[in-house]
């Protein structure tokens, strides 16, 4: 079995390299602990065939239908980019999405560093604090800030009672809100990278930082954030992109105000039942994540930059 | 004790003036080195004593090995000397300046780690330069210093290299480098060359200790490797369960190791298991592996103990029976510059014997019977149970 698809793999090839085993040799299973490729491929069908038929297939028939129903148009597509609704609401998004980000970062470095610092009871306990919330659900954190910023909530209340306020404050669908809500369930996406970068730092770089007259606020800054920066990159890139797409926070928390893409791809298919508008603003989602992710790649590099084993 | 080898005399001594002037020319001869003085110094870690109560003197421009395996608490010694661990107690002076609580940044003591330690994301250059920089020097100035001490490590066609396209020697001279390049008093080093090959450590070994003498720096040097704090030392500080076992010059060590555990772990020995027979003039007389034993030692007599020789010092004559101590010559080990020869003494225990490659001793063949003796002076005596 595997002797056949070594041989097809082979065969197209046609140029043999010099000193190169022969063909019937790629077979054997010379790199010890490793599955053949055929053998790889095999494994990964049946995930590629789900992927395929369950996402692939039903993603690129919603936005076919954008442009293909009820004829072959770019209606949908104009009447997102000249309704200034529909343009505020996808520069909310990026805008709610990118302090989400920011904010993420400013809360998240500090508990990364502290998670990776070797020794003692704090770095385990604020491991526990960053992990136990990422398996909570969205929804119960949602309605748990509900219960926090509502009306007549805990956090109204307790400045009522205290003398603080004399009328209850709007916290609640606001787009201070959603900001809060989404940085506090994606913050675990921006610590646990920078954390894992941070981890994987020799200790003796900090050290040499120190050693060579570095104070301790030098040492940071000179050596320990650039090094962290593939990790910060990486949290930042998952954070936003994320932030994009969140659909159960903004609908919770945010009023008719703060509406944000997710939220509104959701009216249009579920609500108004306008399918083709729907998977235009899918599409317009799906190109801006990636052209961001792509974009931001490119952009900084930061794997070349920073190279270290 | 006395003061260590000098490769470069110190001021006061006499030397010819033309071999001065030359002297002069090339380096700052003066000893810059200050000395550092460790005082009843504690370090533990839970009920582990990593270090304790270890006092040391160490001279400026000397060059001082802290030798022991692994655990035995050189490298959390270090630590605290170049102020990344606290001692709980004691004290640490530097140059005359109690810096047992300053923060590492304001000691001025330069450090070359294990694995180098350089910086992934900056050049050779720029890793050079950080010392420099950190101390606000201006930027020709730097580029200089950089350059000199590129120069000195004989790396000036890489400052621009990432330590990553560096070989693991080349990195250990960038680090050299950034080490000397701030003109520190006090150099530290933590097993430098453990994670090169042998060639290379030796070569290396030749030029940190060029470099030393240059510099005229005080230099503490961490390794396990004995042969290494041999060679490279002015004096050897031995350390062993996180005590200071033994300080001397490389020769008092080997010559006159204080306990069996010095004498084991610094070049090799044999260790005979026996009881003092009789003590007379300073000589003691031992009953071992079926033989008698001579050391010029005092000793109580019925004491338990083990007698120490090394290899070199026991010498073997062919075929004579009539000696205190006789064996069997069993194994003939040949080793490039020296033929090792194992004894079989008459209760079965081995002792190891090294003898010129061309001497008469080399032609002995396994099975001869074989007469051992050695100088009572070069054999050593321990109290027995003493690790």
């Amino acid at each position: 079995m595997t002797a056949s698809i070594a041989e097809v793999e082979s065969a197209p090839s046609g140029t043999i390299q010099p000193g190169a085993a022969l063909p019937g040799a790629l077979a054997t299973p010379s790199r010890r602990g490793q599955l053949s490729a055929g053998a790889s491929l095999l494994l990964l069908a049946p995930l590629v065939l789900l992927l395929g038929w369950a996402f692939f297939l039903p993603i690129i028939r919603l936005l076919l239908t954008s442009v293909t129903r009820p004829h072959l148009n770019v209606a949908n597509y104009i009447r997102l980019a000249t309704q200034p609704l529909y343009v505020e609401v996808f520069f909310r998004t990026i805008w709610i999405s990118f302090a989400t980000a920011v904010l993420a970062l400013l809360l998240g470095y500090p508990v990364a560093a502290l998670m990776a610092r070797p020794g003692g009871k704090f770095p385990k306990l604020a491991a526990v604090c960053v992990l136990v919330p990422l398996w909570t659900s969205g929804l119960i954190r949602s309605y748990a800030w509900i219960t926090l910023l509502q009306r007549n909530g805990v956090i109204n209340n307790a400045l009522l009672s205290l003398g603080v306020i004399h009328a209850p404050l709007t916290m609640l669908y606001t787009d201070g809100a959603v900001l809060l809500a989404m940085t506090h369930t994606l913050l675990p996406f921006m610590v646990l990278p920078i954390f894992s970068v941070l981890k994987s730092l020799p200790q003796d770089l900090p050290r040499a930082a120190l050693n060579l007259g570095a104070s301790r606020a030098r040492a940071f800054l000179a050596v320990t954030l650039p090094l962290s920066l593939p990790g910060v990159a990486a949290g930042c890139l998952l954070v936003f992109v994320m932030a994009l797409g969140f659909y159960i926070t903004p609908a919770l928390l945010g009023g008719p105000r703060t509406l944000m893409i997710a939220t509104l791809i959701s009216q249009q298919a579920t609500e108004v039942l306008n399918w083709p508008f729907a998977g235009a603003l899918s599409c317009v989602l799906l190109v801006l994540s990636l052209g961001i992710t792509i974009g931001f790649k490119r952009l900084l590099r930061l794997d070349r930059v920073v190279s270290h084993d | 004790m006395l003061p260590g080898r000098q490769f470069f005399p110190r001021s006061g001594v006499k030397t010819p003036v033309s071999a001065t002037a030359v002297i002069a020319r090339q380096s700052t001869t003066a000893i810059r080195g200050v000395a550092v003085t460790v005082e009843n110094i504690w370090r533990s870690y839970g009920a582990v004593a990593a270090v304790a109560d270890v006092s040391l003197d160490v001279q400026g421009g000397e060059f001082l090995s802290l030798l022991g395996p692994s655990g035995s608490g050189k490298t959390t010694l270090l630590m605290m000397l170049a102020g990344f661990e606290a001692p709980q107690s004691g004290r640490i002076s530097i140059g005359g300046r109690d810096v047992t609580h300053v923060p590492p940044n304001r000691r001025d003591v330069a450090m070359v780690f294990q694995r180098y330690a350089l910086f992934p994301h900056m050049s050779v250059a720029q890793n050079i330069a950080f010392p420099l920089r950190m101390r606000r020097l201006g930027r020709a100035a730097r580029d200089a210093k950089v350059r000199e001490a590129l120069d000195m490590v004989k790396l000036s066609g890489y400052a621009e290299r990432r330590p990553a396209e560096l070989s693991g020697g080349q990195q250990q001279r960038v680090a050299l480098a950034r080490a000397i390049v701030f003109d520190p008093t006090v150099i530290l080093m933590d097993e430098p060359l453990g994670a090169l090959d042998k060639k290379l450590r030796q070569h290396m070994q030749l030029e940190i200790k060029q470099l030393q003498a240059r510099l005229g720096a005080t230099v503490i040097y961490v390794t396990h490797d004995q042969e290494e704090a041999l060679t490279m030392s002015d004096r050897v500080a031995v350390m062993n369960g996180g005590r200071l076992v033994q300080l001397g010059t490389p020769r008092a060590l080997y010559d006159r190791p204080a306990t069996s555990f010095v004498a084991d772990f610094l070049g090799e020995m044999n260790f005979l298991r026996g009881r003092v027979r009789d003590v007379a003039a300073g000589l003691a007389l031992v009953d071992v592996a079926g033989g008698v034993a001579h050391v010029r030692a005092e000793a109580r007599r019925g004491a338990a103990v083990r007698v120490a020789v090394r290899p070199e010092h026991v010498t073997l004559l062919q075929g004579e029976t009539t000696r205190d101590l006789t064996g069997r010559l069993a194994q003939v080990i040949f080793n490039g510059a020296a033929t090792d020869v194992l004894i079989e003494l008459p209760d079965g225990e081995a002792l190891r014997a090294r003898v010129g490659a061309r001497s008469d001793e080399a032609s002995l063949r396994p099975g001869d019977a074989v007469g051992i003796g050695w100088d009572p002076a070069a054999a050593h005596l321990f109290p027995d149970g003493e690790t």
